[in-house]
């Protein structure tokens, strides 16, 4: 299923840390979340590196190719702390685009998305996961020959930074869950925005009789299928991203406790924090590995996604946190600083571990599903 | 020793909180919302109107001679009721040295003005090299004349912005062990030479700070005791604050305020009606019942005036953990609504979009990860246990 071979995948896997190192510093970070967006430049040039357009079907202007070889950009994301909608507009947006939208649709808006031209946000519900309550509804206006939604939707991340919002609602006369295509800014779209506990923009919408055009709705058709199907990869895509961030972190803490001295020894010629780290590297390596194994299931079109991408947030959440909070532990008072990285890594760690469903909503998934381990 | 020892002054402490604590206090404490200063210190001048501020004060000092029982009783009454932290910093921590081991002018100077809460302490402790490593600071006291100048830096210095004095460990001497040349300084914080500088931190709250000091003249009269002693005397403060530093009453405090938070979440009681959530509760729970008889434990033996030992550190390791836990038991109920953080929430009367009162649960988990690092940390309360209770 891969269409990149090994040798690319290094070589693009260089060039992403490349990336990282010469781009996307600190400080720029630190602009852009002062200024409450991400960086459109920054999407440029992912667009321009062809980033985008891995794993997205040639015949919309894709390179094809499938989860796994997305996963190098995905835990970029985690090991950069990138403010970018990677995972909302190729996971998710692209997704739900590819299998619930008609032919028109998806000529008209993957390639967009490939070019860069196009970021998508995910408006469904406040942890991402699970079918939308009757908050927004939708309703069909045969006169003027489009749709009305009213009512509310919370917590979408990346508030009005993007291009357009994928929209869950339930039709207000049967009850089935529709996707429309949304422009943050149309009108009648009421938005409170403040940040998540990693400083990224999330909104909450308040949508009186917003008018949406009959063409913005994705066909409807096999919705729950397509929808588990995307929502299993969102949650391998999330535990990569964790998967990047813990890398960055594990990295860091080692670095510190090979500098930092205290009672005339380096912290890390105490064993206790030698055995620490030891376990931090283990739950990212076990991570990833899982992560890999989801992803390439996930290309298979197995049946075991559900079971595997639960598996993979369960564990990813887990390990996340521990490697957060052990980092900030390894690194005594500094850790506890905004300046110092490791703060916002576990931030993003702890977002990451509850976005589109937490340690336990997976568990219960496991736990309440039929599969052949039992 | 029975849970219910001191019952009737239990009860008399409930009272003066349910009567005395303003509701805009209260509030804030259980919300986890920042305390302003003023909040502090009105609720201690309180507490001093029925003595009880200074109530483990000898009463030679003014205080009312309590027992390390009775001051534990009384501290963890004030956690569960949603009282705002009594700052040590000058009750319990320098108050004590001073009037254990400075002069009667000292005493006289600076005693009243701390049971009275006029006068506002930092503690000048650590240094950005000097962390578990406390010893090897380096911060120099130089003696000259009747004066002694103190140049350096200490770091982490809590609530340092509010501070009228702070007291320093300094070195004045190289010679010998690190622990043989650090002497123990009173110093007003508006002193020429001396500045603060905020330290963001991850909670984004005000609390952290830098002390610099540059050339600060500090009188000879400042020396608490005897040069080069200042680190019994720090150990000394060590020592008295460790029975202490379990804060049961604030982990059931926490629990409380987590039930009342996931009553919140949904219908028909959201996770409050689910068993697995409160499976999970239910292990926390059983674990603060062990460490709250673990307190009354060691309390009974010191009460018996039989020597404590090293082991009382697990009362910091298994309380700071066991709060960090319920912690995060809140975070994971806000995690639930999407995690965000809105710090203009933690403001009284603030608009708070989803969740209310997660902005302060998020704030408690973060800030909260402090407490296995500050006073000794975990690891070093650990090797403590294995060193000198243990033998290893």
């Amino acid at each position: 299923m891969s269409v990149i071979s090994a040798e690319e995948h290094e070589f693009f896997e260089r060039e992403v840390s490349r990336f990282l190192a010469d781009s996307y510093d600190v400080n720029r970070r630190r602009e852009l979340i002062k200024e409450g967006r991400f960086g459109n430049a920054e999407w440029k040039t992912f667009a321009d590196l062809g980033w985008l357009n891995i794993g997205l079907p040639e015949k919309y202007g894709g390179l094809g190719g499938g989860l796994s070889d997305q996963l190098t950009m995905l835990r970029a994301a985690g090991k950069g702390l990138l403010l970018e909608p990677l995972t909302s507009t190729l996971i998710v947006g692209a997704g739900l685009i590819s299998l619930l939208g008609n032919e028109q649709q998806k000529n008209d808006l993957l390639p967009q998305i490939g070019s860069g031209e196009l970021t998508i946000g995910f408006a469904n519900t406040p942890n991402g996961v699970g079918e939308p309550d009757s908050g927004l509804l939708s309703s069909w206006n045969a006169d003027k020959g489009c749709f009305t939604l009213s009512g509310t939707k919370r917590a979408v991340l990346h508030g009005k930074n993007v291009d357009q919002l994928l929209v869950t609602a339930r039709d207000e006369l049967d009850g089935t869950v529709q996707v429309f295509l949304v422009a943050p800014c149309a009108k009648g779209m009421e938005w409170h925005t403040y940040r998540m506990i990693d400083d990224q923009v999330v909104g909450d919408i308040d949508f009186h009789m917003v008018t949406v055009a009959q063409e913005a709705r994705l066909n409807a058709k096999s919705f729950d299928a397509a929808f588990s199907k995307v929502l299993a990869a969102a949650a391998i895509a999330i535990a990569a991203e964790s998967v990047g961030a813990m890398e960055s972190l594990n990295e860091m803490t080692l670095e510190y406790m090979k500098v930092r001295k205290q009672f005339g020894k380096t912290l890390g010629s105490f064993q206790v924090l030698q055995h620490r780290i030891v376990d931090m590297m283990i739950a990212a390596k076990k991570t990833h590995a899982l992560v890999k194994m989801a992803a390439s299931t996930f290309d298979h079109e197995s049946s075991e996604i559900g079971h595997l991408a639960a598996a993979c947030k369960v564990v990813a959440a887990k390990a996340g946190r521990f490697v957060g909070e052990q980092s900030i532990q390894i690194h005594g008072g500094i850790g506890m600083t905004d300046e110092y990285m490791a703060g916002h890594y576990l931030k993003r760690l702890l977002l990451l571990g509850a976005h589109f469903g937490d340690a336990d909503y997976h568990l219960r998934q496991i736990a309440t599903t039929e599969h052949s381990t039992e | 020793m029975d849970r219910n020892i001191l019952q009737g002054f239990r009860e008399q402490v409930r009272e003066f909180c349910a009567e005395k604590l303003p509701a805009s206090i209260k509030s804030k404490v259980l919300n986890n919302q920042p305390i302003a200063k003023d909040d502090y210190v009105v609720w201690q001048k309180l507490l001093q109107t029925a003595g009880w501020f200074g109530g483990h004060w000898p009463i030679a000092h003014g205080g009312k001679g309590w027992s390390r029982l009775q001051q534990w009783v009384f501290e963890d009454e004030l956690y569960r009721a949603g009282t705002p932290w009594v700052i040590p910093f000058g009750v319990t921590y320098v108050g004590p040295v001073i009037y254990t081991f400075g002069n009667d002018e000292q005493k006289a100077k600076y005693l009243p003005a701390i049971l009275s809460s006029d006068v506002w302490w930092c503690q000048g402790y650590s240094e950005p090299n000097a962390g578990s490593d406390l010893a090897s600071l380096s911060t120099r006291a130089q003696r000259i004349g009747d004066q002694y100048v103190l140049n350096g830096q200490k770091t982490w210095t809590t609530m340092a912005q509010w501070a009228d004095m702070i007291f320093v460990l300094a070195r004045t001497s190289s010679e010998g062990k690190p622990q043989d040349g650090i002497s123990f300084f009173l110093v007003d914080m508006n002193t020429p030479g001396l500045t603060v500088r905020p330290i963001e931190s991850i909670d984004r709250c005000p609390h952290l700070n830098e002390v610099f000091f540059d050339d600060v003249r500090v009188p000879v009269s400042q020396l608490v005791g005897q040069e080069n002693k200042g680190w019994t005397y720090a150990k000394f403060l060590l020592s008295n604050e460790r029975l202490l530093a379990a804060e049961v009453g604030k982990s059931q405090r926490m629990i409380k305020h987590l039930y009342e938070l996931a009553r919140m979440t949904g219908t028909n009681g959201g996770l409050c009606s689910d068993p697995i959530w409160r499976y999970k509760v239910a292990e926390l729970e059983a674990e603060v019942l062990a460490l709250e008889a673990l307190c009354l434990d060691f309390l009974d033996t010191e009460a018996k005036g039989q020597k404590v030992g090293a082991e009382v550190s697990l009362l910091k390791i298994l309380g700071s953990e066991l709060t960090q836990q319920v912690a995060a038991l809140a975070l994971d109920v806000v995690g639930q609504h999407g995690l965000s953080y809105q710090l203009d929430a933690l403001t009284q009367g603030a608009d708070e979009y989803g969740l209310q009162g997660a902005a302060g649960a998020v704030r408690e988990y973060l800030h909260g990860r402090a407490t296995t690092i500050y006073g000794g940390s975990n690891e070093i309360q650990r090797n403590i246990i294995a060193k000198a209770g243990m033998g290893l």
